[in-house]
This record gives C-alpha cells, structure tokens and sequence, in this order.
C-alpha cells in the first residue's frame, strides 16, 4: 500500500504547476517549462486543440442555420449574464462561453461576468488590442494618494515588453508617446480614407492629440520564431472569435501553450478544477494544490516546487479565498483584507458618431479586424490637468461604410432596394471612450457559501461599481469625441453614453493587488503572495491600478518576469 | 475555387490539419441552399410556404442577378421560424401572411400566389406603407412586414448566392487595402 502511495506521490510530482490556461497561463506554461522545469497546467474547462477543435473557424455566413443568432429561448435558459455585451452568445462562437445556470454568480449590483472555461480560456476570443502602460500609469496611485503604490515602475516590466510582443507578434507604429511607450512592433495594419482624414484634421487642430493605428497581437510579418509555432499572417477574415485556422493573432493555444508543449516538459490536464492550494504549516510554503476532476468527480492532489494562479482574475482570487488554513484563516496571503477589494475594469460605451459625405468614389477591401486608437490626453502633464476627475481614458474607433444592414429601416422593396442594397452606403465614423476606473476598497467579491456551483463548490458575490471620478470622465469622454469629430467635418455628430455595466469591458482586475506593504496588498513586487513565496499570481488579480489601456499585454509581461525570478530563486534554494 | 478545395488550401498553407468532423461541417453548407419552388416547409404549411416564397421573390425580385427566391430565403425563414422564434413571434408572423393572403383575395379574387406580378406589388405597398406608418412607437411590436423585409434582406445577404453572386464576399482578402476606388469592388462587400 505504501509503495503504490509512493508511486503515486512520484508519478503526481512536478516541478512547477500552472493553474489556468488563458493569456497569463499560457505564458507561464512556456517560461517554466522552457526553463527546464516539468510543468503541470491544469485547466478547469475541456481540451481545446489549435485548429482542430474551431468547429466554425471557416464558415461562411450561409454555413450557420440562423446566420449567427441564437434563440431567446436558450439565451433565457443558458446565457442571461453572458449575452449582456451584445456579441458574446453568437451561433459562431457561443461555445467560448460559460452557460450561466451551469456557473452562477450572485450580484449585489449588476456585475457582467464574461468568461469561457476551456483549454486558452479567453485568449481564444479576447480583443487583441495591445498596450503598455506608462511610469504615468505606475506613479498616478502615489502621487494621488489612492490605493496603495505599485511596487514597480516602467523600467522594470519594459524589457518584458519587448520579449512579449516579440513572441507574440503586435503590429502598430510607434509614437515617441510618453504616455503609450513604444515598442517591438511588426507592420501597422493600414487605415482607410476617412481615418486618415480624420487624423489629419484632429492632430492640426488638437496640439495635444494623437491618431495612430490600433496596436493589436496580429501577425503581418511573421517572424522565424512565429513561423516555426505554425503561425502566419493575419489574413483579414475578421472571423477571430472563432478561432484562426492561419495562427494570425495570438491565442494561449496557437502561441504559448503551443510552445510550452514543443518543450516535451509540459503536462496539461484539462477537466481539473483547482479546489485549494495545499500551504505546508512546516515550511511556510505552498506544497501543492487539490483539484476536482469534472469527469470523474474524484479528489487529487498534486505536488510542486512553485505555483502560478493564473486562473483569470477572479478565479484566482477564489481559489485563493478557498485556500484557508491556520496560518491563512481568511484566504491564502489576505492578512490585508484586500484580497478581493479593488475590483477594475475599464468603464466605456461613452463616445460618438458622425457620418460623412466624401470618398463615396473610394473602398476598401479586406476585413480589418482592428481600428484606429486616440492616446489618452488628459492628465498627462500640467497643461493638460482636470479639475472634474483624476485619470484619463483613450478612444478605439474606425470608419467604414454602411451595408445592407442598415437598409431595413427605410420604406420601399423590389427592384429600388436591391438596386440600393448593391452599393455600400455613406461613411461613417465611431469613437468610444476606455476609461480608467480607480481601485476603491468597497468594490468587491465575496466567496459565497449559501449558493454552489454544479460541483458543490462555494461561488462568488459581486457588488462593483463605478462612482463619482468615472461619471465625470464619461461626460468628458462624449464631450472630446463629439468635438473632434465635428472639428473634423463629419456630419451628424452624435453623442452617446450607453449603459456600462462593470465588468462589461471584460477587464476585470486588482483582486490580489500588488504592492509593497503586505498589511496593505497581498502580492510582493514579483507577484509573489504574502506569507507563501512559492505561489505567484500573475493574472488581472494582481493589478494595483487599471490605467485607461487594455492589460492584457501586461498580464503576460509580468507573467514571464514572476517566470524568471521564480527559476532563479528555485536555483538559488531560495524558494 | 469551390469551397473543398479553398478549404484545402487554407489547411496546406498552415502545414495543419482539420478534422474530419470540421470539414464535414464546413462540407455540409454546400449543400444547404434548396432552390426553387415544391419545397417542403418545416414549420409553414405548404400553402403558408407558396405564399412566402412569391412575397420575398417580389421584395427582392430576380434581375440580372438573382433574387431572394433564388437564394432560398423562404427556407431561411422556415429554419428560423422553425427552430428560433418564440410561439408569439411565430403567431404574429402567421397572421401577416394570412392577412396578405386575405387582401389578396378580397382585392385581386385570387391567392397571393397566383397573382400577376404587379398585383403582388400592390398588395405589399399597402402593408410596407402600414409598417412605416407615422404614430408607430419604438415600443410597439414590430409590424409584420417589416420583420418579413428585414428576415428576406438578411436571408439573401447572407445566403451563398446573394452573398457571391450579388455582393462581393471574399472568404480570404489576405490582406487589407483602406483605400480605393470603389470600381475595384464594383459591389458593397457582404460581410463586414
């Protein structure tokens, strides 16, 4: 009995584990394992293969019974919360996304949880737009006296910059923009005439604003190292979210898990849903972690040097909370109480719209899955300070031509509306606004108790909302883009500031923040918890503010530096 | 190309495989886009169905290219009624064709079906003016014929003929020029 014990204790041995699969996991599955180190990653949800398991990666419109709708019958029965965005439950890639009556959560206000629980998590349909934040980003919370300080600056995430967008490919152009810092960018996808026209206009007559073009993980010149992954060029389809048959942006499963694997050092179990991690009362370490196995519904434990929680922001922060033991009674490195608190998105739907009566003579041809971006502005320097609120926010936006889409509105059939239905229709213009929510301390998710998960596992209570800083950003955010667009000739301009409801940017962050006090954060500089540095937590949990730009790129950047020094302090007997 | 081999391409360029079941599924499209009429409804009755077929063959009638009747949008609508809308979508949907089958025989004598073309015009200019009638709030449900125009413009838009051979549809641009001149396209692009 005992031998076979033993075997089993070997044989569920491993160097490292990764707890998630999505854009942090991924990354982690490739440092550790290309380190050397024999990696488990465990994922709670099903396999999913690169290519072979995009079930509707290269359908064409008629290829879908319903041309891409879904049912209010089984939107009432299966995706109440999760068809909350608009876009999320489609016939083409609905099945990245949870059922909600298999996943409940409870909302003391509204909180939109979207999410998918399967092998690359949402980096299969995430939205690929990739930016650093800024020492402007890193310093704000100091010098404003909110939160807590981030316990690194600009210096010390820059190289991982570079290495991450190297890997996984980001086209764009540099800017000399001390706010956005440049980086290591392949080609920047083209603009059409009315984006550039609108460039041309804002940045004569707004000194201080720049248009560039949308910084997003596509490949446009794939480098040896891509290629030799099987990715290639993004081929302009604008079919993503159901998986690239072509690698052209990055996903966890095209990119890093797809790297890790190569290495012959990674295991990855899916169906393995991470109940605790095991902290070890003797060595003041974790010593593993304890899964449930979805199919099978047996207990398991496994056993490593080091652990990386990147199980999405809040699943990681759950998994933590259910971490308990007598040396973490409330949650595994939450002596703080803050682990939880603080949760961030970035607030927008606030912008506007114009249309425009040029290039009527002028197309374009391709389907560009990216926009132009608009640089934050405000709060960058004394010139450009606010009295009405602390922070800023940029603008993702872009011009195209009417289809047939919008024809239905019009009275009239036959032969006149086909012949109208043939032409593109006028151009328009859209901006919206992707702001900056500050952390606040009441913001937050609880573990519930009273309300289980298919699983019998305890789920989590959200009560978030955006206060008085972010309304008055919003208000700004509608003003500027009705001025630059009117300032640009557009006609028709209009504002609007639609519904958000937080969580809707699908940013959810700063539940296990960093910082440099672990009375007051419950993360070290390195992503290391308090009170248990083998474990690392390298997800959105970990954020100490939310700057106004999409954090995915930052995820992965602070995820393979925790990487390298977990490695070094592992080789140094440290940890 | 047809669709095996643009398949076939994109799967040798990756140097990838696709599985038997992806394909089958991709496959599986070519053959979905019934034509003509003799059809068998799922959800109409066949008489309900004749009657479908010759409104969305006037709202977008065959030309030089061809029209909704041609790409099958009728069996479109029959899926969606089918296996989409809800019973009192599908009650209101019936009721407007009953209601144009009833127009057409208190005004012409005969089954919509059977009219000459221009009859079939008259009676659906009186329902599309109903539709877009003033004094209709946003929060009425909406009228019968806009959902008939809005489901036949979206059945053809997307539907492999309307898509190919009256729009412009690309599976795999390749890459992406912003700008110019329209008579490269010649036709608005079928999708987005």
């Amino acid at each position: 009995m005992s031998n076979i014990n033993g075997k089993w204790q070997q044989d569920s041995t491993y160097d490292a584990i990764v707890i998630g699969s999505g854009i942090s996991g991924g990354i982690a599955a490739k440092e550790l394992s290309e380190k050397g180190l024999k990696t488990l990653v465990l994922e709670r949800g099903r396999m999913v293969k690169h290519i072979e398991d995009y079930p509707t990666m290269n359908m064409a419109p008629w290829d879908l019974p319903n041309r891409g709708r879904v049912s209010q019958a089984e939107i009432d029965k299966h995706y109440q919360k999760q068809n909350r965005t608009g876009y999320t439950v489609n016939e083409g890639h609905k099945h990245w996304f949870v059922k909600d009556d298999e996943h409940p959560y409870t909302e003391v206000k509204r909180f939109d949880w979207m999410r998918g629980y399967h092998v690359g998590g949402r980096s299969i349909v995430w939205g690929r737009q990739s930016y650093r934040f800024s020492d402007l980003d890193f310093e704000a919370n100091a010098k404003e006296g909110i939160g807590v300080d981030w316990p690194i600056r600009y210096a010390d995430i820059a190289p991982w910059y570079d290495y991450i967008e190297e890997f996984i490919g980001v086209s764009g152009s540099n800017e000399g923009l001390p706010q956005l810092p440049d980086g290591k960018f392949q080609p920047a996808m083209e603009m059409n005439c009315l984006e550039t026209d609108l460039k041309a206009k804002v940045e004569s007559k707004f000194k201080d604003r720049k248009i560039t073009m949308g910084r997003t993980a596509h490949i446009t010149q794939a480098t040896e190292a891509q290629k030799k992954l099987g990715r290639g060029n993004c081929q302009f389809r604008n079919l993503c979210m159901r998986g690239c048959p072509f690698g052209g942006y990055y996903s966890s499963n095209a990119g890093g898990l797809k790297a890790a694997e190569l290495t012959g050092n990674m295991t990855l179990r899916p169906n393995s849903i991470v109940h605790s991690i095991i902290y070890d009362e003797k060595t003041g370490k974790a010593k593993g972690v304890k899964i449930l196995d979805a199919e099978t519904k047996q207990e398991m434990e496994f056993y490593s040097k080091i652990v990386f929680v990147c199980a999405s922001a809040f699943n990681s922060t759950w998994i933590l909370m259910n971490s308990v033991s007598s040396r973490f009674p409330n949650g595994m490195g939450n002596e703080s109480d803050q682990l939880g608190r603080n949760v961030m998105d970035h607030h927008f739907k606030a912008g506007a719209s114009g249309k425009s009566d040029d290039f009527g003579d002028r197309y374009y041809s391709g389907r560009r899955a990216n926009g132009i971006y608009i640089p934050r502005f405000r709060n960058v320097d004394a010139k450009t300070k606010r009295s009405d609120f602390l922070r800023g926010y940029g603008y993702q936006g872009g011009g195209s031509r009417t289809g047939w889409q919008s024809l239905v509105a019009e009275l009239g059939f036959g032969k006149a509306m086909k012949e109208e239905m043939h032409e593109p229709g006028q151009w328009r213009m859209g901006l919206t606004g992707f702001g900056e929510m500050l952390p606040y301390e009441d913001n937050r998710i609880t573990l519930n108790k009273d309300v289980l998960d298919m699983y019998g596992m305890p789920t989590l209570t959200m009560d978030v909302e955006i206060k008085e800083n972010e309304l008055a950003m919003r208000k700004d955010m509608v003003a500027s883009a009705v001025e630059m667009l009117e300032a640009a000739g557009l006609k028709d301009v209009k504002g609007n500031d639609d519904v958000y409801g937080p969580g809707l940017g699908i940013h959810e962050m700063g539940t296990a923040r960093m910082g440099k006090d672990p009375k007051t954060s419950v993360l070290n500089k390195w992503n290391q918890v308090h009170g248990a540095p083998n474990v690392f937590v390298t997800d959105g949990a970990c954020m100490t503010s939310a700057a106004c730009v999409n954090p995915s790129l930052t995820y992965m950047a602070l995820t393979a530096r925790a990487a390298d020094f977990a490695v070094k302090e592992l080789n140094k007997g440290n940890i | 190309m047809n669709r095996r081999d643009a398949i076939k391409n994109a799967t040798l360029l990756l140097g990838g495989v696709l599985s038997a079941s992806a394909i089958s599924g991709v496959m599986a499209g070519c053959k979905a886009e019934p034509k003509g009429s003799g059809w068998a409804p799922k959800f109409f009755t066949a008489e309900e169905g004749s009657t479908l077929e010759a409104i969305v063959d006037r709202i977008i009638p065959k030309t030089d290219t061809p029209g909704a009747k041609d790409a099958g949008v009728h069996n479109f609508i029959d899926q969606l009624m089918a296996e989409f809308y809800q019973d009192k979508d599908k009650a209101a949907f019936r009721d407007g064709l009953k209601a144009i089958e009833a127009e057409a025989k208190s005004a012409h004598g005969k089954s919509f079906a059977a009219l000459k073309p221009e009859e079939q015009d008259a009676v659906l200019t009186k329902f599309d003016a109903e539709a877009y009638a003033e004094g209709r709030k946003p929060e009425d449900p909406p009228h019968f014929f806009k959902t008939m125009k809005e489901l036949t413009v979206l059945g053809f838009c997307t539907s492999e003929v309307g898509a190919t051979e009256f729009l412009k549809y690309d599976p795999v641009p390749g890459a992406y020029h912003g700008c110019i001149p329209y008579s490269e396209v010649g036709a608005a692009w079928a999708t987005s």
